[in-house]
């Protein structure tokens, strides 16, 4: 190798390592490194995506129909007004006309339609944007900046559903010219920021919209952004992450260790936020149809057994409180009444045993016909939360039987029914979520996964999501899944044991990010340096 | 020329018999990976439907097979089920990470495991011997999850002299040890023995006789003739530096080769683990073709294509 | 490790009795230093192992919330876990893990290994070309890559590790082997043997296994060690150990996340499995020198 050749590697890779750290020195032209915990990313097109990973790029990128903030407030957004049929069947959208994309392309009903269009069109397909869409029947354009969404049923949540990330508005010329596959690699939105570059597994550079005006109201910043340019790196291991903040590597850390959270929040260098995600809580679902578990006194016991206060506590130090119902206080619909079920109580569980016929066997552990009462956890979520549900349930004399498995054994035992307890949490700003592993028609069969691992059939409540999903009111809608809340807590079928949280810590330096509806993706179009 | 022309195109039966054994094996890795795919997340039974028929996974094994076989042939390794990605374009964005690794492991275990094995070979029998063995016995014998751990606590965050993250050389220094240590520790303990060989042979003698200096016979004359068992090393070293890199990467969480394949054979993402083997299986068998060619070059007594 | 390995030739060469010889190889076996520090430090382990409830102070799967992530004192020696778990009981006690395990795997890999080594050595012609091209591609697939394909499809748990980790060193003990079984094919003594009129199996039995013994102690020693980081690696990576189980490797995995805050979470697990790998290598160095006739002359 020539001496100028190595020269030349040598300054290219000091120059590589720290361009962030550079960045950071010219205040002017302010560029912020956001270290997140994934490396799987693989497509940014809205329309397909269902990583929440792949969404926190996406949400800088794209704008929706509707501007939602974290509190779930519609805002207008691409759209400055609508209208809902009084049927709920369709809505009609008065549309922004001084917006463009990156590419030059002007914003106008064609996008929205061929969006919707496309996400429908198997061709596309599309994993999430396809299930938020609802019963989407067609479009029509009704002027360049006016639109009729048309549904086959009613959907009183159509509104909501413009606000989600999946349903942003899609460049039409820019899918045309890359297809589906190169659109996923260089997306073209109307958001805050432009998609630069994409080093697979390492980072991806965005750069500031310098003609963005169309932000929603409810930010500080109007017109272009005060950040340069983002740069998102991916690092999928926590202490990295928490390490390269310090060194001045970052300026945000997500999904932050809850000791760093406590030890940074409490340093004068740094910032935290955290966010209670909707969607479902960290919770287990008891198989109802084989073992122990077919009991709903063993159920019930299982449930009073865990110290769920204190195992969060232990766990996450504070920072996540234990959950106490099938969806998240942060979700819309969350109905309140669930917090008064299975308090932490040793001796009522002990009592539930007994009168189930478990008599303490030796070694502390519970017998009936000579069998131990033993319950098979095969465990891919959070293994330190089963140690712990191990301990408390010891003590009341369950062997809970914990295994770590892969996704696909999980899968395979799931499907084989070869399991007493299956882990669950999702990130989703929905009640409607509850259908998914609820529903009597998605207990799992062989050759088919599905979601319902209690294998819990129930008329009643297959009736009361079914109606929930097509109430004509919003107030009818919370009634039915507040009722359905309370049937599912009444069976006692599943646990909830912790919310999900999403802990994000900052340098001081710069201040301005917010959580998007859902508390999960960061929003980092407001950032600015902190004066 | 031809020797080797004949070992390149011997590489074909073996890649296909690797290919179909691993499409073979795929195939008892439990799950569906349209589920594995869409990573449990809560999408609809239409969305997976739908993901199935795009993936062609509803059509019998055979004819899977055999679709497969045809575009491979045609040099089209397919997409990842994942990522919708070609798999060549994946794995040529993935390779330069892996590749800069493997060669900080090669330089940092070639260099210690040459200075152990001469210091070590050239005083047989001492204790700077013993020591330096002792040494190469430790570099195969520490968990490089272990020692990955201890250096980033040590020298990224307690000491911070050098950056976790990044993709400097800098950030280079504590994986290419890690991966390192392991290869000077055998490498080393060859080079000692060769060069015991190779001082005790008659020329090296005769050198000696006539009053040559002895920095001069150890690096001219012993060094020259005892590196062919090592360079042999470095051969089968291949595996040993793909192996190396799946727990470096896991351990310093950087991207790469190991970290997409084990990735992979976990989400059962069967093009892209072919794709994978294929090109590690091509690798092996070309660099141990590279080896049997150096022979020729270090010791001229050595005719490749006569073995 | 894949050290391409030497035949040993039959240590029966002088008409001392058995316990004779046994002795004279133990005293010139325990000359070296390193080789005797090995043999000590094993020996603790296996009795640790062995004795662990009687030298662990607690339950090694008994978590106490309220001590959890302190630092080593003179009640918890090595320091506390994430749970509360005391750290030197959950060492103590995975010795066991790691020392069956490495040994099931060994066994296995070396029974497999060389039934299938001696057949095609003895065997010959297509048969051997064949196998022994697999054996060379098999060599060249990384061993922890071949563990996890394994561990995929068998599924996690530790009884499936030792057979992915046997799998991925069974072309190693089946090389070796059936280099071997060549040397001693070609000696006189078996053609003597043969015009005698024994039979294939007699032959086999009577003059290849003993010859080859000296190797297999060699490799299976030497691949011991490795055997027992592979498996560990395994159970670091997730896929091995369950939990509550002590295994080191898995401790180490535990302590990752918490390296700053509790770094003898992830240090103690580590050296005590450097320790255990580094005095079985001691171990087979010394066995490799007295029983390779290579070696042995220096």
């Amino acid at each position: 190798m020539g001496n100028r050749m190595r020269k030349l590697m040598w300054t290219t890779a000091l120059a590589l390592s720290l361009t962030p750290v550079m960045a950071l020195a010219q205040a002017g032209d302010l560029a912020i490194v956001f270290a997140d915990d994934s490396t799987s990313d693989v497509t940014f097109d809205p329309r397909v995506t269902q990583s929440r990973h792949e969404e926190q790029v996406i949400a800088q990128v794209f704008d929706q129909l509707v501007s939602a903030d974290a509190d779930n407030k519609k805002y207008p957004g691409l759209a400055k007004s609508w209208t809902m049929a009084p049927d709920n069947k369709s809505v009609v959208l008065q549309l922004r006309d001084d917006v463009t994309f990156h590419d030059g392309t002007k914003f106008d009903a064609e996008a929205v339609k061929f969006t919707f269009d496309t996400i429908v069109d198997p061709a596309t397909g599309s994993q999430g944007a396809i299930d938020m869409i609802g019963p989407y029947e067609g479009s029509d354009i009704l002027g360049p900046y006016e639109i009729r969404i048309r549904y086959k049923r009613p959907f009183p949540t159509a509104i909501d559903s413009f606000s989600e990330n999946e349903l942003s508005i899609v460049s039409p010329t820019a899918v045309k010219k890359l297809g589906g596959t190169g659109f996923a690699q260089a997306p073209v939105g109307t958001g805050p920021f432009k998609f630069v570059s994409w080093e697979k597994n390492k980072q991806i550079v965005l750069e500031r919209n310098p003609d963005y005006k169309w932000g929603a109201p409810f930010y500080s910043t109007q017109g272009p952004s005060k950040v340069a340019r983002i740069i998102h790196r991916f690092i999928p291991n926590a202490a990295t992450r928490v390490a390269a903040l310090e060194s001045g590597e970052v300026h945000y850390t997500d999904l932050t260790p809850p000791l760093d959270m406590r030890r940074l929040g409490d340093s004068s260098k740094y910032d935290t936020m955290t966010g209670v995600a909707s969607g479902v809580p960290f919770s287990l679902m008891f198989n109802v149809s084989r073992g122990p578990l077919q009991d709903i006194k063993v159920r019930q016991a299982f449930m009073y057994a865990v110290d769920r206060s204190r195992l969060s506590q232990n766990l996450f130090f504070g920072y996540a409180k234990a959950a106490w119902g099938p969806i998240a206080p942060s979700t819309p619909a969350y109905w309140k009444g669930v917090e008064e079920y299975y308090k932490f109580s040793r001796e009522t569980a002990g009592k539930l045993l007994e009168e189930a016929g478990w008599k303490m066997g030796s070694g502390g552990i519970r017998e009936k016909d000579g069998q131990p009462l033993q319950i098979y956890y095969p465990t891919l979520l959070e293994p330190e939360t089963s140690v712990a549900l191990q301990a408390d349930l010891k003590r009341v004399g369950i062997d809970l039987k914990v295994e770590n498995v892969t996704k696909a054994k999980q899968d395979e035992l799931i499907i084989n029914n070869q399991y007493d307890v299956g882990g669950i949490r999702w990130v989703y700003n929905d009640p409607s979520v509850l259908r998914i592993p609820f529903d009597s028609g998605n207990i799992p069969e062989p050759g088919k996964f599905k979601f319902n691992w209690m294998r819990w059939k129930s008329p009643e409540l297959d009736k009361v999501l079914a109606a929930a999903s097509t109430a004509a009111s919003l107030e009818e809608r919370t009634k039915l899944y507040a009722d359905a809340q309370k049937m599912i807590m009444d069976a006692a079928v599943f646990m909830p044991i912790h919310d999900q949280i999403q802990t994000i810590a900052s340098s001081k330096k710069v201040v301005g990010a917010r959580f998007a509806p859902g508390n999960w993706q960061v929003r980092l179009y407001d950032v600015r340096p902190a004066n | 020329m031809r020797y080797a022309l004949r070992r390149v195109l011997g590489v074909i039966p073996i890649l296909f018999v690797t290919w179909t054994i691993v499409f073979g094996v795929m195939q008892l890795i439990p799950g569906d990976p349209v589920n594995l795919m869409l990573a449990g997340v809560p999408a609809s039974q239409e969305v997976r439907e739908n993901e199935r028929r795009r993936l062609g996974l509803d059509r019998p094994f055979l004819e899977r097979y055999v679709t497969f076989l045809g575009r491979a042939v045609r040099g089209d390794l397919g997409e990842s089920y994942r990522s919708r990605q070609p798999v060549t374009r994946m794995i040529s964005e993935q390779a330069g990470s892996t590749l800069e690794l493997a060669a900080g492991g090669l330089v940092v275990g070639l260099g210690a495991g040459l200075l152990l094995g001469m210091v070590a070979g050239l005083k047989p029998n001492t204790w700077i011997d013993t020591l330096c063995m002792l040494v190469a016995l430790a570099g195969v014998s520490l968990p490089s999850f272990w020692i990955g751990m201890m250096l980033i606590y040590v020298f990224g965050m307690t000491l911070a002299w050098v950056p976790i993250v990044g993709s400097g050389l800098a950030a280079l220094v504590l994986p290419s040890i890690t991966v390192g240590l392991f290869i000077a520790g055998g490498f080393a303990r060859l080079v000692r023995s060769s060069i015991i060989d190779a001082m005790g042979q008659d020329y090296i003698r005769t050198a000696r006789a006539k009053g040559l200096g002895w920095a001069k016979i150890a690096f001219k004359h012993a060094l020259r003739n005892a590196m062919i068992p090592p360079v042999t090393l470095l051969g089968i070293q291949i595996a040993v530096l793909v192996g190396g890199a799946v727990v470096t990467e896991n351990v310093f969480a950087r991207p790469g080769l190991g970290t997409m394949l084990v990735e992979a054979v976990l989400n059962k993402d069967l093009p892209l683990v072919q794709a994978l083997v294929v090109y590690t299986t091509a690798a092996y068998v070309l660099v141990n073709l590279l080896v049997d060619l150096l022979y020729g070059l270090i010791d001229p007594r050595v005719q490749v294509g006569r073995a | 490790m894949t050290l391409p390995f030497p035949v040993a030739a039959p240590l029966v060469t002088s008409d001392l009795t058995r316990s004779q010889r046994a002795l004279r190889f133990i005293r010139r076996f325990a000359r070296h230093t390193g080789a005797s520090a090995g043999v000590a430090i094993l020996l603790v382990l296996v009795v640790c192992t062995i004795l662990a409830p009687f030298i662990a102070p607690f339950d090694p799967t008994e978590t106490d919330v309220g001590a959890r992530l302190s630092a080593p004192d003179s009640i918890h020696w090595l320091g506390v876990d994430l749970h509360g778990r005391d750290i030197f009981s959950r060492i103590v006690w995975g010795g066991r893990y790691s020392l069956a395990v490495g040994m099931a795997t060994v066994l296995l890999a070396l029974v497999v290994g060389s039934t299938i080594g001696i057949f095609l050595g003895y065997r010959g012609g297509r048969v051997d070309a064949i196998g022994s091209r697999a054996i060379d591609v098999l060599l060249g697939f990384p061993s922890v890559v071949m563990a996890i394909l394994v561990v995929a499809v068998l599924g996690v748990g530790l009884v499936n590790v030792v057979i992915a980790v046997a799998i991925a060193q069974i072309p190693r003990f089946a090389r070796v082997v059936r280099g071997a079984v060549l040397v001693v094919k070609e000696q006189l003594y078996i053609d003597a043997a043969r015009a005698i009129g024994a039979n294939g199996r007699h032959i086999m039995v009577r003059h290849l296994v003993p010859n080859v013994m000296p190797t297999l102690i060699v490799l299976g020693t030497l691949n011991l060690g490795d055997a027992i980081l592979s498996t560990a690696t395994l159970s670091f990576l997730g896929l091995g150990a369950q939990p509550p189980a002590p295994e080191w490797g898995a401790m180490l995995n535990d302590g990752r996340d918490y390296m700053r805050y509790a770094p003898w979470m992830m240090f103690f697990p580590g050296l005590a499995l450097f320790l255990t790998v580094m005095s079985v290598n001691l171990i087979g160095d010394r066995l490799s020198h007295l029983l390779d006739p290579r070696a042995r002359n220096k």
